[in-house]
Order: structure tokens, then C-alpha cells, then sequence
């Protein structure tokens, strides 16, 4: 497996991650972190974004809803589940 | 006394409410915190002989600094309750998601301020394979646990009778390493056994996968009208209808009649008895919240209620946030804009769940324009029932057309950012019905404490307009230019000022007059369009303030006179 980084929204439907980087500022780490959203914690991508819909990932064993623009700027690792 | 107040803090949809429910009596009422739009209940338990307070502070993941509007209430709150002193905290938790949960519950043993944890939807623990070993989770955290079920009162009890064992932890971490170490203590006190999907999730991936949420929200929203019309139609024809006509109109004429003061009967009925002809305030005045807005609003509120309570507003906000951002706004605006359906009053006040001016505004601009309200619809089909099916498609899309082509002009001349959506997709339970019925009879009691008497003083008002013939200046002089650029008979005119106060009767006025379908279709959409009717005036203006609310008004205007001018030039 590559180590290659991507965003939230290239990453394919029922594949885990990694979060890796997170490019923002504090107040989106901030709100990313309140649900549990964080540099290093593994996700599952669930569902991919339709008309630049959000994106919903599984993390923590619960299903998070993610804006577009927000997904972008998270950035994973492909990890195996 | 144990103490004076209660917060209960707790992540969005962990059965907090249900908990409060539980713990308080009937006194509870629903407040919007002062100068903010986050509704709270606050209600009363009795422990002995005193009375203490419950506040259900409104559910959030974090107490670090505010992202949102409900956050900063909570944080304030918590602040106002360190300030005074004397009060403990029930920090509810999700027990089938011990994990996420365990971050608030960290950050509020960082406060220093003494504690009980609530461990709710144990039942559903046992269900989904999971073991907790909480006496561990107690002697880690230093603090009381008690696991409940608080849809079934199981555990509720003994919550009551141990509140006095709530303390400050003496649990110590290092702040910076609090997700490493929430994620040892789950390690250490629980266990999951492997399970396999289970009906109901396969149901929650299609219900919130883009194309098969799609459809699923598109069948799921027009079942609930369907069930909407039935309660509401059902609700005016057969119980609030005759009750008002027969009960109560019957009885206050005669009482007004005995006073014989043809001035009194003009202020308090008006010009005529009917209330939907008059501007009175004991006919029109209570008909108009009662009789028309209130059956709807239970109705509405009622099937709000129960697909929030079963989960499945979070994924209606997340099918629709993709098209919704196109207009400015998002995924958060699906609901105000489905309640603008039946009847724009509630749905400009649910605009209140939006965090930003530009935001609300543009959505009542959406929900203004977009489409009729139930009642209108229904007439306007009537109406155009004459003619060829196809005119009623053309109207209803043109509407359609007009609104999206305004508000995606609107969003991109007055720039502005709209906000990420960001929220957790609860897994689907099923609804508590004590406690639908109790939200819904919360909401019915805030909308005839705020809006009802605005509607009655706003029909007073007119009424006096009315008995000073002003309305009738206005109406010789301003309107026949209207119906004559818009090529409509004149006497279409007073039909306009009936509008003003409930347009589905306005449009249905237009029945006698032998329209052709032109003209059908154009006073039809002018009606629809060039005025809100007065009761979502005067929420408007509640809600936006006179400055706002005219510019949105005057928009309006003039988008539905062009419009219908234009039509009139082109069929």
C-alpha cells in the first residue's frame, strides 16, 4: 500500500484511513476535533459526495455528515481495515 | 437541600431530553436563550420537600471555545453556573458510544465542578454486542456511573436517589493527550463482540447513499405530506371549523348584538360576520391563528417531531446540502423549507436553526417564493382544474424556476460564504412517543405565545385601516394600475386586499369570474407571489426586523408584478 496522501473526497467508498493532515485553521480543527476528527485517528469512508454534496465517513464507531469544501481539506493515508 | 440547580450536559441525540423528561414534572417550559436562537428546557424535580432546577442544556460535543451558536449557550451556561455556586451536573452519555462521548465528559471533569455520569441506551449496549464493565469505568474516572434505559425508566431511580453522591473528580490527565487517553479507558472497560449488520443498518446506508438517499427522500417527503393534509384537512373541516362556527361565533354575535353600538361591532367583527371577509378581531382575529395555522402546525409539527426522534432529519439535511449550496445555503435549510410547505409562519421561525443572517435570509426568500402553501396549492389546483392539466405543471414549475433563478442571483451578488455542513448521523431508533407529544405540545405552546398575538394585533390593526376607509384609498387608487398593465379585470382588486390575510381564499374568490386561462394563470401566480399574507408579515418582521423584512417584501413585489407583467406580454 502507497503512502501517498489524498483528500477526504478522492478517498474510495467503504475504504479505512488515516487522517493524516488537516489544512486549516484552528476553528476547524477545533470543530473537527469535537467529533472526534483528528491527526492520526483512522476512519472509514461510507459514502461518496453527490453534486459536491458532503462526504460521510464512520469514525468512532459513528457516522459523521462532511461538507464538501471542509472534506477537502482533510487529507488521509489509505490504511487496510 | 442537595442543591439549587441541575445542568444536564450531553452530546446531540443521546436520550438527554428523555432523561430530563423523566426527572422533571410538568413545569418544564421552552425558552430561547436571551439575545441567541438555541431553544432550552428548563424544568422543576422535587426531591423531599424542595424544589430543585433542571436545565437541558443543549446538546454539544465540546466545551473548548464555541464553533457554534449552541455551544456558546452551553459554555455560558455552565459559566453562570460555577458564578452562583450550588449545582451539579448529569452528564449523559451514548453507552453505544462510549468513545465520543467520553470527550465532553473529560472536558467537564477539567472544570473542577462535581459530576454524576448517566450511561443511557443501556439496553441497546446489550443488543449491539457490547460490554461495559462501568463499576471500572467509575473507579477510573473517580466519579458515580449509573447505567439507565430512559425510554423504559430503567435506572432512573436510582439516579434520583443517589444525586447527592455526584463529586468532583480528582481524575488527572494531560490535556494535549485527551483522545490517547479516552481511547486506554475504553480499552480497559469495554468489550465488543464481533456482530453482523443488522437489518436497520442496511436500511441507514440506503436511506443516506447519494442516489438511493435521493429517491428515499423524495418518496419519505411526500408520504409525510400526505399524511400532513390528512391531519390537517381532517383537524379544520371536522373539529377547529364547526367548534369556532358553531360554539364560539354563534355565541359572540349575540353577546355584541345586545350591546347595539354599530361602532363596537365594526371594531371587535368588522364589515361582515364571515371572518375571512373582515378584518375583526374576534372573528378574524382568533380564526386566522386557531382555525387555519394551528391544525397544520400540529400536523406539521407532529411528523417533524417523529422523523427527528427516528434520525432521519440529519440525513435529509445531508441528501439535500449538495444542491442547497448551489442557492448559498445548506443542508441545515431542508427543514425550515420543507415546513414552508404547509404554511410559511412556522417555517420563517424555523429559520431560527440557521446560524447566519444571510443564510436565514435567502431560505425565507426560498421559502417565499419557491411554492404556495398547502392550503394555496390545493385552491390554485382547484382553480386551474378547468383547463388542461398542463397549466397547473407550467405555474407550479414557473414558480419553481422564478425562485431558484432569484436566490442563485441573490447569492452570488451579495457575496458571502455559506457554512460547512458538519454533523453526526444518528443511527435510527425507535421514537419515543411520550416524547413527541410532549415536544409537539412545547412547540404549540412557543408558536400561540409568540406569533398568535402578533396575528391578532396585526388583523386589529387593519381592521382600524378598515374602519378608516384607508385600505379602501388604497385600493381605488394604487391597485387598478396593476390589474390594468397585468391585463386582469378590475374586479380582481378587492381580492388583492383579501389576499393580504389568506391567499388560498383570495384565489379562491377568482372562481366566479369567467377567466380565460391566461388570465387564470397569470392572477393565480401574481397572487401567489406579491405579498406574504399577513400573519408571515408580521413573523417576518419578528424575525428579520422592519429593515430586513421590507427588503425582502419589496423583492417580492416586484419579482411577482415582473413576473406576471411579462407573462402577460409573452402568452
Amino acid at each position: 500500500m502507497d503512502n501517498q496522501l489524498i483528500d477526504l473526497v478522492s478517498l474510495e467508498e467503504n475504504t479505512f484511513g488515516e487522517v493524516v493532515k488537516i489544512l486549516g485553521g484552528c476553528g476547524l480543527r477545533r470543530r473537527l476535533e469535537s467529533l472526534g476528527i483528528y491527526e492520526g485517528v483512522k476512519i472509514k469512508k461510507i459514502s461518496k459526495a453527490l453534486l459536491r454534496g458532503p462526504v460521510i465517513i464512520e469514525v468512532k464507531n459513528s457516522k459523521v455528515a462532511i461538507g464538501y469544501g471542509m472534506a477537502k481539506k482533510i487529507l488521509v493515508k489509505k490504511i487496510a481495515g | 437541600m442537595l442543591v439549587k440547580k441541575i445542568l444536564l450536559f450531553g452530546n446531540p441525540n443521546v436520550g438527554k431530553s428523555v432523561i430530563f423528561n423523566r426527572l422533571t414534572g410538568t413545569s418544564v417550559i421552552i425558552s430561547n436563550y436571551p439575545g441567541t436562537t438555541v431553544e432550552y428546557y428548563e424544568g422543576e424535580m422535587k426531591i423531599g420537600n424542595e424544589l430543585v432546577k433542571i436545565i437541558d442544556v443543549p446538546g454539544i460535543y465540546s466545551l473548548e471555545e464555541p464553533t457554534n451558536p449552541a455551544e456558546e449557550v452551553a459554555q455560558e451556561m455552565l459559566l453562570k453556573a460555577i458564578s452562583e455556586g450550588d449545582f451539579l451536573v448529569i452528564n449523559v452519555l451514548d453507552a453505544t458510544n462510549l468513545e465520543r462521548n467520553l470527550n465532553l465528559t473529560l472536558q467537564l471533569i477539567r472544570k473542577r465542578i462535581p459530576i454524576i455520569l448517566v450511561l443511557n441506551l443501556w439496553d441497546e449496549v446489550r443488543h449491539l454486542g457490547i460490554k461495559i464493565d462501568y463499576k471500572k469505568l467509575s473507579q477510573i474516572l473517580d466519579l458515580p456511573v449509573f447505567p439507565t434505559c430512559a425510554i423504559t425508566g430503567e435506572g432512573i431511580k436510582e439516579l434520583k436517589e443517589n444525586l447527592n453522591k455526584a463529586k468532583v473528580s480528582n481524575f488527572d490527565f494531560s490535556e494535549n493527550e485527551r483522545w490517547q487517553v479516552i481511547g486506554k479507558i475504553v480499552g480497559e472497560v469495554q468489550r465488543i463482540t464481533h456482530r453482523h449488520h443488522t437489518f436497520l443498518e442496511r436500511i441507514e446506508d440506503f436511506t443516506i447513499k447519494p442516489f438511493s438517499g435521493f429517491i428515499s427522500a423524495l418518496i419519505i417527503l411526500f408520504l409525510s405530506f400526505l399524511l400532513i393534509r390528512f391531519i390537517g384537512e381532517n383537524l379544520i373541516n371536522y373539529l377547529f371549523d364547526p367548534l369556532f362556527n358553531n360554539l364560539y361565533l354563534k355565541n359572540i354575535i349575540l353577546l355584541i348584538e345586545k350591546l347595539k353600538s354599530p361602532l363596537i361591532f365594526k371594531i371587535l367583527i368588522g364589515r361582515e360576520i364571515e371572518p375571512l371577509k373582515s378584518f375583526g378581531i374576534l372573528n378574524t382575529g382568533l380564526y386566522v391563528p386557531f382555525v387555519i395555522v394551528l391544525p397544520y402546525l400540529f400536523a406539521f409539527y407532529l411528523v417533524l417531531s417523529l422523523l427527528e426522534d427516528i434520525g432521519y432529519l440529519a440525513r435529509l439535511a445531508t441528501v439535500f446540502d449538495g444542491i442547497l449550496h448551489k442557492l448559498g445555503i445548506h443542508g441545515y435549510s431542508t427543514i425550515p423549507i420543507i415546513l414552508g410547505f404547509g404554511c410559511k409562519v412556522p417555517a420563517i421561525l424555523a429559520t431560527r436553526i440557521l446560524e447566519r443572517k444571510r443564510e436565514r435570509i435567502l431560505t425565507a426568500l426560498l421559502i417565499l417564493l419557491a411554492f404556495p402553501c398547502l392550503p394555496q396549492a390545493t385552491t390554485v389546483i382547484a382553480l386551474l382544474a378547468r383547463y388542461d392539466v398542463k397549466y397547473t405543471f407550467l405555474l407550479f414549475l414557473l414558480l419553481f424556476f422564478i425562485a431558484l433563478i432569484s436566490v442563485f442571483l441573490l447569492n452570488k451578488i451579495f457575496k458571502g460564504e455559506s457554512q460547512e455542513l458538519f454533523l453526526e448521523i444518528p443511527p435510527y431508533r425507535l421514537p419515543y412517543l411520550t416524547m413527541v407529544f410532549k415536544k409537539l405540545f412545547y412547540r404549540l405552546k412557543l408558536f400561540l405565545k409568540e406569533a398568535v398575538p402578533l396575528i391578532i394585533g396585526g388583523i386589529f390593526f387593519f381592521g382600524i385601516l378598515d374602519i378608516l376607509k384607508i385600505t379602501e384609498t388604497l385600493e381605488k387608487t394604487f391597485l387598478p394600475i396593476f390589474t390594468f398593465l397585468l391585463g386582469l379585470p378590475k374586479e380582481i382588486v378587492p381580492i388583492m386586499v383579501t389576499g393580504f390575510l389568506r391567499k388560498d381564499v383570495a384565489i379562491a374568490l377568482l372562481f366566479p369570474f369567467n377567466l380565460s386561462v391566461k388570465q387564470a394563470i397569470i392572477s393565480s401566480l401574481f397572487l401567489i407571489l406579491y405579498l406574504p399574507c399577513l400573519s408571515t408579515t408580521l413573523i417576518l418582521l419578528k424575525e428579520f426586523k422592519i429593515k430586513d423584512t421590507l427588503k425582502i417584501i419589496i423583492f417580492q413585489f416586484l419579482l411577482g408584478f415582473f413576473t406576471a407583467f411579462v407573462l402577460n406580454l409573452l402568452l
